[in-house]
């Protein structure tokens, strides 16, 4: 057999396949080992990121001694930090409230140096429960259209004009820069809205008197948290219907059939055969839009967020409503005013690099819940 | 190597292939399968003890029920397998024009130029049909217009296309019809002057005038390449195969002449299948 | 929905037949299974609704700008200030040319004396450090000397009242052990004060020692030179004697230095005095069109403030009566009344008002004409490049040919528009979209008058945003090939979920690190010597074009990725395949079969990438440098180190300071609603894009 296939002239050589060493190859192998080297570069890139932040704000987090975490940082609001000197040379740094104490406590030492550096003392409570609260609102209105809205086009919607319409809606509604949400907020639900009220602004655009003293007023909620969790709903609304949608599709076509067939209403076989199986998939939508939501800043710029507040959302509130047209601290905001609003100095720095990593373990820490609970439930589900 | 030595390479009065074919002689062994088990997961082997020999400037069509290990064998002879991960040959080895193609010192791109392929469902790249025939060569870096242009007017003459789109050479492969789609395919992989085209079932998508066409393709081109065909249509086998393969449950039955496998099969399963009892 | 009714109506008629007749209420006709359908089509609709209104919203703002704008301008006309621009225009043309050769002047006089210079720049770097490091002792020390002063001071002079008490007066024994008591507490203090002083002095010695050689002190700062490696030893010692708390004066190294930089200076000022002589002509030519227009502009401001309180007197007077109306009391309202009666409405006299001007023209062009001359003789005096020898002077040499071909042109463009110019030309509603679109200044808050234009924002948008792709595309495309075509399955999966965590890094935390460490980072890469040949190397700012660039593209690169990776997964296996059964090897079948298959996708994944980030606010906000201004393109590809501002910085930056309704306020909608178009536009461009990927 062997020596037959020998005798072939086109088989002279030993091995016709052989390994090559040809130009191909060679740059076969630079291409993509540039590729590699490319795709690991960005990796890198977030890795030294990370590492500056965490190795320079975990200092500020936590401490050697029990319990390990700096809890006034959690516990207090951002106060304006105090240094001074006194004249025997001794040297204090404390925060606000505690250098008025000081003050009161020791009349008669004279300070000979005194600085003040805004936002640099307390904690990062106050934005903290703001960003929560915003984000609180954002999502529970953002689900509620999303998750309607991906039913009636998964589920009820036929081909036509409208669902092409709004179909492109959603499209164009996710390219839209979130800083032109910020000024739709602005004057949609800080200036438009309609409110009851007794008295009318001035600046409202109109008035329907409704009877005993009472008006529809279209004057908006003011800049407060309502109106910031609201504009942050609107821009996060294309992701969470193209996850809810995802997570419905995934739903095979006979789950709807057997229900149809059984004799249930159409409401009733997406209510008892498709919503449940859908709800780890909206759970993930959900987590996804809190990470998105969650490091905006500029959409809460004008509609929400402050700079400073003295008291806690809920302290001095006597009503619901009254809760809710407040404005709050957030944590992007905060971090945007101690990065670049504020005058830098040594003292600054650990309120900085504090917030910032706080926040960003807090949105990556989401980040990561969302991307893990894709990854399991694709893995898991197999109808 | 040159562009220039390439193209001599490849000219086709230099064939080695066209030059060989017209030796009479005995048949020569091109393929042998060795005593071979495959499989694609560990543990569960879809192919077992397969031995075989392919002959020089023959057709062999591999036939079979569904399942059976046919496509998988016909991927093994030029290693698409490869794409899938676990996938691996348990036992035994295969061996082209002497060379035991699972040796690590083949490289499997050298290899797949000799082993062309034709599939199941035609699919012209999104390039106009000149490009489509010329990509083979201008992988391999033939880049001179004139030597391009002479091979793809030779393979579009080869499979009988040439006449039907030679006024469209830069229009889209993807206009062509569906039969014309396969010819295009298989101009695209003669293109590069394999020694075997390995076709997995290449009519099962067309229609019935185009599997005529295709048919009388097959014939023509046996004359150049060693053709291995695997088919779900046992008329198509017996039409264009000189020797046909059973297979059963990823066993070869039995190997032989076409005309005695289906006029007189030695093995009852074989019987039973091309006589329809099942499959 | 008829049918039904239909079948509905025959139901009722003939009740026992209906054995599959739709049950159930219904409201207006409608099922409930009508209505949860209704309910959630409603929802869906929210989508359109909100783009509607986001429309709605921005084009009431944007478009009530420009009848806003057009007044605004028509003011600025009527006022006479466009007229006195004219001037203003020249005199500022002339400024960058006079500068940049005065630039070019000092940096070839100061070259001769590089070497000193370059000491004493780090002989005073040190002693800053220095004393950043001993501030806390060098304050003790300074406030006990200070004291110790004091208290010698109070010392001598209660000793001298003491000799000069009159032993005749009667409260001598009581003044006297006053003083005497006074003066004892006094010693003690001082030689408290003393030691402890003496205390300090040896501290400071110590710890100046201590530190002079650490690497903390000899940091010149980024960008700085080294002094010569000779003279460190020398340097120290001068460190430590002016550091030294006994010594006042400078050390003699010091003084030598200065006095030899002084005289080489000197000395080439006077070999220079050509340069120098035709540089002081030039700024001397432009003194007298400068006072003139000086004149006209303080009339111009007059003017204007007249034209402005004309315009806003109707409103005014109404506001007042009608507070008049809701008065509490009665003396209220008579007060409030009374200031209505004040408010006087009446149309200036535009043609009086710039009587003054017209009777100038003749004036201004009897200035121009002889600076304009004189300009041309002098340009043609300065050395050539050839004659210079620093890099900063050639280059300032070449924007001064720059700026004087600016300069002419502007002189012969206000010649022949100054023809042209009349009080009262109306302005069109062309001029001021125009004025808006094209022009060159964002002016806001001025004393003077306030422009509208978004030249200078949409060009920093622009620029930034250009090189975030440059940079981005490169790298999300080649990491997308490479997870997609070529990496093994297990980085695969290590890969993409990683650079998806990416795209969650909040922009502000990415700004923050661009404004605290990025930025800082890249000056100090920016004056590596091997990297000089990078366009705009050395940067001397940390906030730039380059800076926010770089970012966005870090924050693009999971965008332009994932969407790249999806087109190539979407390209057919079958594809992949064929292209292997052919022989080609795997980067042939992805660069010539693959990637050309997807190219669509990856464009379409491209352009949304630059929707993302021209979108983008905070990183620009905290890293661009917020300077308003059209980036200096004379230099190049270098502009890429100079600092902008952006459509969305913009916005957020002044929004929240301007009033509601005001011409600001507007202007800053009107750049939102361009923004909104530019992103529909990438939207459609890339569905437009994709769809053709679908054709194939």
């Amino acid at each position: 057999m062997h020596d037959q296939v020998t005798d072939d002239p086109l088989l002279k050589t030993e091995n016709p396949f052989a390994k090559k060493a040809t130009a191909v190859g060679r740059r076969d192998k630079v291409v993509s080992i540039v590729l590699r080297a490319g795709t690991y570069f960005i990796l890198l890139c977030a890795a030294y990121i990370f590492i500056d932040i965490i190795s320079k704000g975990a200092p500020t987090v936590f401490q050697s001694s029990p319990p390990f975490i700096n809890t006034d940082f959690f516990t207090e609001s951002p106060q304006t930090l105090m240094t001074w000197e006194t004249e025997d040379g001794e040297y204090f740094k404390m925060d606000f409230s505690d250098y008025s104490q000081w003050r009161r406590d020791n009349p008669d030492r004279p300070i000979v140096e005194e600085h003040s550096h805004a936002y640099s003392g307390g904690g990062i409570f106050g934005p903290l429960v703001g960003t929560a609260l915003l984000t609180l609102i954002c999502i529970v209105v953002a689900l509620f259209v999303g998750l309607t809205t991906s039913i009636y086009l998964n589920e009820y919607s036929s081909k036509g004009r409208f669902m092409d319409g709004v179909r492109l809606a959603i499209m164009n509604l996710a390219g839209v820069p979130s800083i032109v949400f910020g000024l739709f907020g602005l004057m949609f639900f800080c200036l438009f809205v309609p409110v009851f009220t007794e008295t009318p602004l001035e600046r409202s655009f109109f008035v329907i008197p409704l009877g005993g003293g009472n008006h529809l007023s279209f004057e908006g909620w003011g800049t407060c948290m309502m109106a910031g969790g609201f504009t942050l709903a609107v821009m996060v609304l294309p992701v969470i219907i193209a996850a809810c949608e995802e997570s419905l599709k995934a739903i095979p076509m006979g789950f709807r059939e057997a229900s149809l067939a059984l004799g249930a209403t159409k409401w009733q076989s997406i209510s008892k055969s498709v919503l449940p199986y859908a709800f780890p998939g909206m759970l993930t939508a959900s987590v996804l839009g809190i990470t998105r939501v969650a490091g905006e800043t500029a959409p809460i710029m004008f509609t929400a967020a402050l700079a400073h507040k003295d008291k806690l959302p809920w302290q001095d509130v006597n009503s619901l409503g009254g809760f809710f047209s407040q404005s709050v601290q957030a944590m992007p905001y905060h971090i945007y005013t101690v990065a670049a609003r504020i005058p830098q100095s040594e003292y600054t720095k650990p309120m900085q690099y504090g917030s910032v990593f706080v926040f960003m373990v807090l949105v990556m820490s989401l980040a990561a819940l969302s991307v893990f609970l894709r990854i399991h439930y694709r893995k898991r589900v197999k109808w | 190597m040159s562009d220039k030595e390439k193209e001599e390479a490849l000219s086709p009065e230099q064939s080695p292939v066209q030059s060989s074919v017209l030796d009479e002689g005995p048949p020569q062994v091109v393929i042998e399968v060795d005593d071979v088990n495959f499989s694609y997961v560990k543990g569960k082997e879809v192919l077992r003890d397969i031995s075989m020999e392919i002959n020089k400037g023959e057709v062999t069509a591999f036939i079979g029920p569904s399942g059976c290990g046919k496509s998988t064998l016909l991927r093994c002879l030029n290693r698409m397998n490869d794409l899938i991960p676990t996938a691996e040959i348990t036992k035994g080895e295969i061996r082209i024009l002497g060379t035991d193609i699972y040796d690590p010192e083949v490289d499997v791109i050298e290899l797949r130029k000799h082993v062309g392929m034709v599939f199941q469902k035609y699919n012209p790249f999104p390039k106009s049909i000149y490009e489509n025939v010329a990509f083979g060569l201008r992988i391999q870096g033939v880049n001179k217009k004139s030597t391009l242009d002479e091979a793809v007017e030779r393979s579009l003459k080869l499979a009988g296309l040439w006449e039907e789109v030679k006024d469209r050479l830069d229009s889209s492969g993807l206009g062509l019809s569906g039969g014309q789609q396969q010819r295009l395919c298989i101009a695209r992989t003669i293109a590069v002057q394999p020694k075997i085209v390995l076709m997995d079932e290449p009519c099962s998508a067309l229609d019935p005038i185009s599997t005529t066409i295709i048919e009388e393709l097959i014939t023509e081109l046996k004359n150049e390449f060693t053709i291995v065909i695997v088919t779900h249509n046992m008329q198509q086998a017996t039409r264009v195969s000189d020797r046909t393969a059973y297979f059963y449950l990823g066993n070869l039955i039995e190997m032989d002449e076409t005309t005695k496998i289906f006029n007189n099969p030695s093995e009852k399963e074989t019987e039973d299948y091309i006589s329809g009892r099942f499959g | 929905m008829s049918s039904s009714e239909n079948k509905e109506a025959d139901g009722s008629s003939a009740e026992e037949s209906g054995q599959f007749r739709n049950r159930g209420f219904k409201i207006l006709g409608l099922s409930k299974q009508d209505l949860i359908r209704i309910f959630f089509g409603g929802n869906a609709s929210v989508a359109i609704v909100v783009l509607v209104l986001i429309c709605v919203f921005l084009a009431r703002e944007a478009f009530m700008f420009f009848p806003d704008h057009h007044h605004d301008l028509k003011a600025y006309r009527q006022s006479g200030q466009e007229y006195v621009d004219f001037a203003s225009d020249e005199i500022k043309a002339h400024t960058n040319l006079y500068s940049s050769l005065n630039i070019a002047y000092f940096a070839e006089v100061n070259r001769t004396a590089k070497t000193e210079d370059t000491i004493l720049r780090a002989y005073r770097a040190l002693m800053a450090n220095l004393e950043n490091v001993t501030a806390k002792t060098w304050g003790r020390f300074e406030r006990d000397l200070d004291r110790l002063e004091d208290v010698e001071d109070d010392l001598s002079d209660a000793k001298e009242d003491l000799e000069e008490l009159d032993p005749e007066a009667e409260d001598f024994a009581a003044k006297q052990q006053e003083l005497n008591q006074e003066i004892e507490s006094l010693s003690s203090e001082q030689s408290q004060l003393t030691t402890r002083v003496e205390e300090l002095r040896e501290k400071l010695k110590k710890e100046v020692d201590l530190v002079i050689d650490s690497e903390e002190v000899w940091n010149m700062g980024v960008g700085a030179e080294e002094p010569p490696a000779e003279s460190k030893a020398k340097l120290r010692e001068a460190v430590l004697l002016s550091a030294s708390p006994e010594i006042d004066d400078e050390p003699e190294y010091i003084t030598g230095l200065k006095a030899v930089s002084k005289e080489k200076k000197a000395k080439a000022a006077e070999e220079l005095s050509d340069f120098k002589d035709t540089v002081k002509a030039m700024q001397a030519s432009i003194r007298p069109l400068k006072s003139f227009q000086s004149e006209l502009r303080s009339i111009a401001s007059k003017n204007k403030s007249e034209i402005v309180s004309f315009s806003t007197a109707a409103g005014r007077k109404e506001a007042w009566e009608k507070g008049a109306q809701n008065a509490a009391t009665e003396e209220e309202r008579q007060r409030m009344a009374a200031e209505a009666e004040k408010v006087v409405i009446k149309e200036p006299d535009y043609a009086a008002l710039n009587q003054p001007f017209y009777e100038s023209l003749g004036k201004h062009a009897e200035l121009i004409a002889p600076i304009e001359v004189e300009m041309a003789q002098l340009y043609a005096q300065i050395p050539s490049k050839k004659e210079v020898q620093t890099k900063s002077a050639k280059e300032n040499l070449d924007r001064a040919a720059v700026f004087y071909e600016r300069f002419e042109n502007t002189v012969s463009k206000n010649r022949e528009e100054i023809k042209e110019w009349r009080h009262d030309k109306p302005i069109t509603v062309p001029e001021s979209v125009t004025a808006f679109l094209f022009g060159r200044n964002w002016i806001s808050n001025s004393s003077w008058h306030d422009f509208y234009g978004i030249l200078p924002i949409f060009t920093g948008s622009f620029l930034i945003s250009i090189i975030a792709l440059t940079v981005a595309v490169p790298f999300a495309v080649s990491a997308a090939i490479y997870v997609n075509q070529l990496a093994p399955h297990r980085e695969q999966n290590f890969i993409k979920p990683a650079i998806e965590f990416i795209e969650a890094i909040p922009s502000v935390v990415l700004g923050f690190f661009g404004i605290l460490v990025f930025g800082e980072t890249l000056r100090a890469v920016s004056q590596v010597e091997w990297l000089q040949w990078v366009p705009g190397f050395p940067m001397a700012e940390r906030l730039t074009i380059l800076n926010a660039g770089l970012l966005l593209a870090f924050m693009a690169i999971p965008t332009i990725f994932t969407l790249t990776e999806d087109a190539l997964n979407n390209v057919p296996q079958a594809f992949t395949e064929n292209s292997l059964a052919m022989g080609a090897s795997k980067l042939q079948t992805v660069f010539r079969v693959v990637v050309p298959t997807a190219v669509s996708g990856v464009l379409a994944a491209i352009l949304l990438g630059f929707g993302r980030i021209i979108g983008e606010t905070m990183v620009v906000l905290l890293v661009a440098g917020n300077k308003i201004k059209i980036p200096d393109f004379t230099e190049g590809l270098g502009v890429i180190a100079q600092p902008a501002h952006t459509m969305t910085g913009i916005i957020a930056q002044e929004l929240g300071e301007v009033d509601q309704g005001s011409l600001h306020w507007r202007a800053l909608f009107m750049v939102g609603m361009v923004l909104f178009c530019i992103s529909l536009l990438v939207n459609f461009a890339a569905q437009k894009v994709l769809k053709k990927l679908s054709k194939i």
